[in-house]
């Protein structure tokens, strides 16, 4: 009912290669015999509709028929992947979440019931409308995650247009909204999703070259890295069409270079975020970041020069946040833009969030870790643009121990391994005094 | 002084011990080329170190990595001995 024209392309789409998943191929026809098996399983186990089943998995033919299958019968699902292991217990608590279905890498299936009773606020309005959901987790303001409660129905509505077949790789998985997006786009349209673990530019190369690949999202810093290290030089790109970029801000420079080696790949921008789903875009040209944004179901405007966006697909509401929507139900991006006409340029977040090649530091959640340091007295975190990877993670230290630079870094670095995110451990350390550090904390206050 | 050996060296030593590493230091180690001992944050970091240290030692505050390094046909991070060359081309100038 909900996924009849995913299952109808399946079906006419058999033979072709649905999946090149960490170099292995499978087929439409493995995608529909996966999703039978996935419904069968939901109705042996007697997963009623309108509970909620986390559905723990890397993207795989059998993990996407269980997505479907999840769909189908009126389910909100949490998708969890490894990168998120250590908040899983989190995002289990927060959602509700009634069972959870892990799926490991040799296809083979667990199942369990969790202490959640799928009842939330939230919820209802799925419940009433007798649709399917999907729960999203970002990071919040101060490191906590914020889970958006989607309605699936919305989300799918966007794909009933059939899109052009293509071979397209993704480095975003089930637990995003980008990648979610990604995975409808292809499978809508026959086309055939690629991943990759390896994610130098020399390796993700080779698979475009190895694969024919067509469509490649990148970061920013992976297109910086990619002109830095040369290993463009090194590869057949000619199947190539676009290179899509988005999630931190592209600078002018990098932008230029990469259109005068390849002027003949269609370079897109794309903005998207977990509230809001993925928008169609269209750049102004080739070597320009303005942007028009929008398409069907997507309303902009600018206010204080941020952007809000009213959208179709837009989540229910969070779980555990409050709703961050305009009373005319606009949702506030907090992403400065600057506007000419239908097009914008974005100019990046109008807070203190630190975009690392997409991913967000809080620097309150820095600051808080390394005050467990020893010997740290106070600490101030925040960003400095970097040409490499947009922004980096600066911390000035007032320590009490006497340490020189390179000692005090050293003993930070070998604190902060395996505790904090690698990017969060600060790239640039300065210590300073106690003057020195309240003048930082007055200025972050007045702004 | 010795870019090499009293720049270079150092900062891969700390990075290379602090990472738990594996990489053979010499004047042919390839940085960020074809074979690429960092990934993009570990990169980050090495070249801050970098600047600390030529900071620490000549009291000169070089930026290493400018948006326009991106234009650049050949990479000055290719390996150690490009890099010394790169780095000692900047002080020059300062």
């Amino acid at each position: 009912m909900f996924i009849d024209f995913l299952l109808e392309t399946a079906n006419k789409n058999k033979d072709n290669d649905a999946f090149v998943l960490n170099d292995k191929k499978s087929t439409y026809a493995e995608l529909l015999s996966d999703y039978n098996k996935a419904v069968k399983f939901i109705e042996d186990n007697q997963i009623l509709p309108n509970t909620t089943v986390a559905l723990e998995s890397d993207f795989s033919s059998l993990s996407t028929g269980f997505l479907f299958a999840l769909i189908e019968n009126q389910n909100i699902i949490v998708p969890l992947t490894r990168a998120v292991a250590n908040k899983k217990n989190d995002f289990l608590a927060i959602s509700k979440a009634q069972y959870l279905i892990s799926i490991k890498d040799d296809n083979t299936i667990e199942f369990s019931f969790l202490d959640g009773d799928s009842n939330h606020e939230i919820y209802n309005t799925l419940k009433e409308r007798k649709h399917p959901g999907i729960v999203f987790f970002s990071s919040g303001s101060t490191g906590e995650s914020k889970g958006a409660v989607h309605d699936f129905v919305y989300i799918l509505d966007k794909f009933k247009q059939p899109r052009k077949m293509k071979r397209m790789i993704t480095f975003l998985m089930f637990d995003h909204m980008g990648g979610i997006n990604t995975l409808l786009h292809n499978l809508s349209g026959g086309g055939c999703i690629i991943t990759v673990r390896d994610r130098t530019p020399k390796a993700v190369l080779n698979i475009v070259e190895k694969y024919k690949v067509q469509v490649l999202p990148v970061s920013p810093t992976f297109i910086n890295l990619m002109l830095l290290s040369g290993a463009y030089q090194q590869f057949d790109l000619s199947s190539l069409e676009t290179i899509s970029y988005g999630t931190e801000v592209m600078p002018e420079s990098t932008l230029e270079r990469l259109n005068e080696i390849f002027p003949n790949i269609r370079l897109v921008q794309t903005y998207g975020l977990s509230e809001l789903g993925v928008m169609d875009t269209k750049s102004k040209s080739n070597n320009s970041l303005w942007v028009k944004l929008g398409g069907a179901g997507f309303e902009t405007r600018v206010r204080n020069n941020m952007l809000e966006i009213k959208a179709h697909s837009a989540m229910i509401g969070y779980l555990n946040a409050p709703s961050p929507y305009t009373e005319d139900g606009y949702f506030m991006t907090m992403d400065m833009v600057e506007q000419d006409g239908e097009y914008y340029k974005i100019l990046g977040r109008k807070s203190e969030i630190i975009n690392i090649s997409g991913e967000k530091v809080y620097p309150a959640e820095v600051e808080s870790f390394f005050m467990g340091m020893d010997g740290v007295e106070d600490v101030a975190v925040k960003g400095e643009s970097n040409p490499l990877i947009g922004s980096m993670v600066v911390a000035k230290f007032k320590i009490n121990t006497g340490e020189s630079l390179a000692e005090f870094k050293k003993r930070m670095n070998a604190y902060a391994k395996g505790k904090i995110a690698d990017f969060k451990i600060p790239q640039k350390v300065r210590l300073v005094t106690d003057e020195e550090i309240h003048s930082i904390r007055l200025k972050k206050d007045r702004k | 002084m010795d870019i090499i050996n009293d720049i270079i060296y150092p900062v891969l030593e700390e990075i290379k011990e602090d990472d738990d590493a594996e990489f053979e230091i010499s004047p042919t180690l390839e940085i960020y080329g074809d074979q690429s001992i960092f990934d993009s944050i570990s990169l980050v970091r090495f070249i801050v170190n970098l600047q600390d240290r030529i900071l620490e030692l000549t009291d000169k505050d070089i930026i290493l990595v400018s948006s326009d390094i991106m234009k650049k046909s050949n990479s000055p991070f290719k390996n150690v001995t490009i890099l010394a060359e790169y780095i000692g081309g900047l002080l020059e100038n300062e």
